[in-house]
C-alpha cells in the first residue's frame, strides 16, 4: 500500500510554515518509515542533518558528547544507516519487522532563525517472531525550509518508557 | 587452554567432553529448563561475585543507586563518612521497597508504606511509643536494612557475594584481574562510568548472552553489515582485515569460570589506535595519549592496552569489552527465556570533549539497542532460543571448535569451554 | 544563605554558611559538625538531631509541626528551647542563628 507516494505534502509558504503544514510532514514521514521507503525517508533529512535517539527519561537537551545514548548519527552514519537496513545482513530486520507508527500532539515549539523547533508525541508499534513491542515518548525536530520543502535538520527521539524492555533493540528507525 | 586440574572426559548431565577426541557438547536443557534455573540460582548467582557498580557511579559521601543484582533489589551506596555499602532493598518491617528512586543523595531512607526510617549505613533510626514494641526493640540490629553478605572490590569495581562464606575476591577473579588493570590502567586519573545506560531485555536465556559477548566466530556472518560500514569508513577491504584479526587472536581461560578473548580489530581504539576518520586532531590527541600511556605503563604493555582488543567475561555474567570503547555489561535471568541486560559505557576521567564524544560514537556505530550489530546479536540469541523449543529431537550444541589445537584462537570456543567447564562443576559436581 | 553557629557541649564553637532551603541539621552533619546524629537522615523519625536553640532566636523560628512536637517528645532533656534541627530551614531571615548541641542524643 503506497499511500506516501500519493499523498505528499504540499509545498509550504516560505515564510512560515504553519503548525499544519508540520503536522502533514510527520505524517508522511510515519508512512514513509511504515512502508519501508527509506530512501525517500532520507531524502528528508538536510545535508549534515542528525538523528539521536537518547537513552529512556533523560533530559531533552542532554548532550551526545556526555551521555552515552542509543543512536548519535551525523549525516554520513543516518545514511549508512540507511544502507544497512537495506540488506539482507541486517538481520534483526530479515524478514523485515511490520510496523505501525503514531504521530500526535504536534506543536510548534519555538520559531527560529536557525529553523523551528517542532515537538510531537509517537507512539510505535513493531511486530516480529509473533511478539509486538511498543516504543513511545516524544520528538524534537529542527527544520529548514530549502525550494519550498520542509527539511529536517535535527531530529531528536526520546524516549519516555522507563527503559527498552521487555524488549532489545532499535533496529528500526523511529 | 583447560587447566591441569580439568578432567579429559565428562559425561555430565548437560556438559559432555571428550577432549582427546576434540568434542564438546552441551545440553538445550540446561537454557530451558526451569529446573537448572533455580539450581542455577542457588549454586551460581547466590555464591559467585556479582558486579554491583562502579566506584564512579557515587562520586559523593550519600550517594547512592538502587539496581537489581542476581535477583534481588539492592541500594548501593555510601555512609555519611564515604563507606561503601550494599543493602537489600527491602523493608525489615514488612518487605516494602524503601528507596524507590533510581539513584540521589540522601542522609538515610524512609520507607513509605509505615514510615519506618533508617540511617544511610542501614541503622533502624525510627522512635515509636513505649510499650508498642519491646524494650529495647532494634537495638540488635534485627530491624536495621539487611546487608547483602558480602561487598568487596577491586580497581573501583565492586562485586557483592551472597554468600558469606565465599573466597574472596581477589582470589576469585584469578586471570581476570590481570585483565582489569588492563581496563583501569587507560588512564592516569582513574575510570568513570559515562551517564546514560542501556538498559533492555533479550528474550533468550542468559548463558546465550556470555557465549555470544566473547565469541569472534560470528563476526563475519553476523556483523558483515557492520564491517562493511566500518571498512568504508577507514578504507580497506573487510575480508583482507578479519582474516588478519585471526592470526593475533587468542581465545584465554583464565580460571574459575573467566575467559577472553584477545586479539587486533580494524576500528579505531580511543586508548591508542586512530583510523584516518579521525583526522590529524584525532591522531595528535591519540599520539598524546599513547605518550602518557607509554611513559607511565612501559612500552611492552602501553602497546598491548592501546593495540589490542579484549571481550572477557568474568562468571557467571558480568561482561567487560574493551574494543572500540570499553563497555561494562551485566545480566540477570528473570526466567530462562529471559534476561535483564544493563549497559554501561566505561571511560578515562578528564577525557576531552572530542575524545569523549569520539569514544561514544564509536560505542554506538556497534554497541547497544540502536547500534549496527547488537541488534542483530540480539536477534541470534532470540532465534537460538526459540530453535531450543526442538531440544527433544535435537538436544545438544556443539562447542567444539578448536577444542584440539594447542592455542585456540578467537574464533575458536576455548573461551565458551572455560565458562561451561565451570559451570558444569557448580551445577553437576555441587563444586 | 545564613550563617549559623554551632555551640558543642564544652564550650567549642563552629559557625558554617548554610543555603537557603536546607535544614541545619543537614548543613551540620554534610559540615562535619559532631553531636547532630541525625540517625533517620531528616524524616522526623529519630528525635537524635536534638538542638538547643539560643534563646534570643527560639522565638523568630518558625512554629514546629505536630509531627515534629511529637517526635521531640522522644529527645533526650529538652526544654523550651528545643527543636529538632532538621525541621529549621534556613533563610536570609536567620542569618546569625545560634544552636548549642546537648552532650548526647540517646
Amino acid at each position: 500500500m503506497s499511500t506516501a507516494t500519493q499523498f505528499a505534502p504540499n509545498p509550504v509558504a516560505t515564510a512560515q510554515p504553519a503548525r499544519a503544514d508540520y503536522e502533514d510532514f510527520l505524517y508522511h514521514e510515519a508512512a514513509l518509515l511504515d512502508e519501508w521507503r527509506l530512501d525517500e525517508w532520507f531524502a528528508l533529512f538536510a545535508e549534515g542533518a542528525i538523528y539521536e535517539v537518547p537513552t529512556a527519561g533523560a533530559k531533552d537537551d542532554v548532550d551526545s558528547a556526555e551521555a552515552l545514548f542509543y543512536v548519535a548519527d551525523d549525516y554520513g552514519r543516518l545514511r549508512h544507516r540507511v544502507e544497512r537496513l537495506k540488506k539482507s545482513g541486517a538481520h534483526s530486520e530479515f524478514p523485515r519487522s511490520d510496523s505501525a507508527r503514531l504521530v500526535s500532539n504536534v506543536r510548534i515549539l519555538e520559531r527560529g532563525e536557525a529553523g523551528d523547533l517542532v515537538g510531537c508525541t509517537f507512539v510505535t508499534y513493531r511486530s516480529k517472531n509473533d511478539l509486538t513491542d511498543v516504543f513511545f515518548g516524544h520528538m524534537l525536530y529542527r527544520f529548514t525550509v530549502i525550494e519550498g520543502a520542509l527539511r529536517i535538520t535535527d531530529k531528536r527521539v526520546m524516549l519516555d518508557m522507563n527503559n527498552l524492555r521487555p524488549q532489545g533493540r532499535i533496529s528500526i528507525i523511529l | 587452554m583447560a587447566t591441569a586440574f580439568t578432567p579429559l572426559r565428562r559425561t555430565g548431565r548437560w556438559v559432555q567432553e571428550d577432549r582427546p577426541a576434540g568434542l564438546f557438547k552441551v545440553s538445550r536443557e540446561a537454557f530451558t529448563s526451569d529446573d537448572v534455573l533455580a539450581l542455577e540460582r542457588e549454586r551460581i548467582f547466590d555464591k559467585s561475585w556479582l558486579f554491583l557498580g562502579h566506584g564512579s557511579e557515587l562520586k559523593q559521601p550519600n550517594d547512592y543507586l538502587t539496581r537489581r543484582v542476581g535477583g534481588r533489589e539492592l541500594i548501593f551506596n555510601r555512609d555519611r563518612k564515604g563507606e561503601f555499602h550494599a543493602f537489600l532493598n527491602t523493608c525489615p518491617h514488612r518487605g516494602a521497597i524503601v528507596a524507590r528512586e533510581k539513584c540521589g543523595n540522601a542522609l538515610g531512607f524512609k520507607c513509605f508504606y509505615h514510615g519506618w526510617s533508617f540511617n544511610n549505613n542501614g541503622k533502624y533510626a525510627t522512635r515509636t511509643p513505649p510499650g508498642v514494641y519491646p524494650e529495647g526493640f532494634g537495638n540488635d540490629g534485627s530491624v536495621d536494612l539487611a546487608r547483602v553478605p558480602r561487598i568487596e572490590s577491586y580497581r573501583d569495581f565492586f562485586f557483592v557475594n551472597y554468600d558469606p562464606n565465599a573466597i574472596g575476591l581477589h582470589e576469585y577473579l584469578a586471570g581476570a584481574r590481570e585483565v582489569l588493570d588492563l581496563v583501569a590502567d587507560h588512564s592516569p586519573n582513574g575510570m568513570e562510568i559515562i551517564g546514560g545506560t542501556q538498559e533492555y531485555s533479550i528474550r533468550a536465556n542468559w548463558k546465550l548472552l556470555v557465549e555470544n559477548s566473547f565469541d569472534g566466530y560470528h563476526a563475519m556472518e553476523t556483523h558483515g553489515t557492520y564491517f562493511e560500514y566500518l571498512m568504508s569508513v577507514i578504507g580497506t577491504s573487510v575480508n583482507d582485515d578479519i582474516a588478519g584479526m585471526e592470526d593475533v587472536s587468542r581465545g584465554i581461560d583464565l580460571g574459575n569460570g573467566h575467559a577472553m578473548i584477545e586479539g587486533r580489530a580494524p576500528w579505531g581504539r580511543p586508548i591508542g589506535r586512530a583510523i584516518p576518520a579521525w583526522g590529524e586532531d584525532g591522531k595528535a590527541e591519540i599520539d598524546a595519549i599513547v605518550t602518557e600511556l607509554t611513559d607511565r605503563v612501559g612500552e611492552t604493555r602501553a602497546h598491548r592496552i592501546a593495540n589490542r582488543d579484549r571481550n572477557m567475561g568474568i562468571f557467571p555474567s558480568l561482561v567487560i569489552n574493551d574494543i572500540m570503547a570499553i563497555t561494562v555489561r551485566t545480566f540477570y535471568p528473570e526466567a530462562p527465556d529471559l534476561m535483564n541486560v544493563s549497559s554501561w559505557a566505561l571511560a578515562p576521567v578528564g577525557e576531552s570533549r572530542e575524545a569523549r564524544k569520539r569514544r561514544l560514537d564509536n560505542f554506538l556505530e556497534f554497541l547497544g539497542p540502536g547500534g549496527f550489530a547488537t541488534p542483530d546479536d540480539v536477534e541470534a540469541l532470540e532465534s537460538a532460543q526459540r530453535g531450543y523449543a526442538a531440544a527433544k529431537f535435537a538436544p545438544w550444541n556443539d562447542i567444539s571448535r578448536g577444542l584440539l589445537k594447542e592455542q585456540p584462537g578467537g574464533n575458536d570456543e576455548a573461551q565458551m569451554r572455560a565458562f561451561w567447564r565451570a559451570w558444569a562443576a557448580r551445577m553437576e559436581d555441587g563444586k | 544563605m545564613a550563617t549559623v553557629t554551632f555551640i558543642a557541649a564544652d564550650g567549642g564553637e563552629k559557625a558554617l554558611d548554610i543555603t537557603d532551603g536546607f535544614s541545619v541539621m543537614e548543613g551540620a552533619v554534610r559540615g562535619g559538625i559532631d553531636g547532630i546524629d541525625a540517625d533517620c537522615g531528616g524524616e522526623v523519625s529519630c528525635a537524635t538531631c536534638h538542638v538547643h536553640v539560643a534563646a534570643d532566636w527560639i522565638a523568630r523560628l518558625a512554629a514546629p509541626s505536630e509531627d515534629e512536637k511529637d517526635m521531640l517528645g522522644y529527645a533526650v532533656d529538652t526544654d523550651e528551647c528545643s527543636r529538632l534541627s532538621c525541621q529549621i530551614f534556613l533563610t536570609p531571615e536567620l542569618d546569625g542563628l545560634v544552636v548549642h548541641i546537648p552532650p548526647t542524643q540517646r
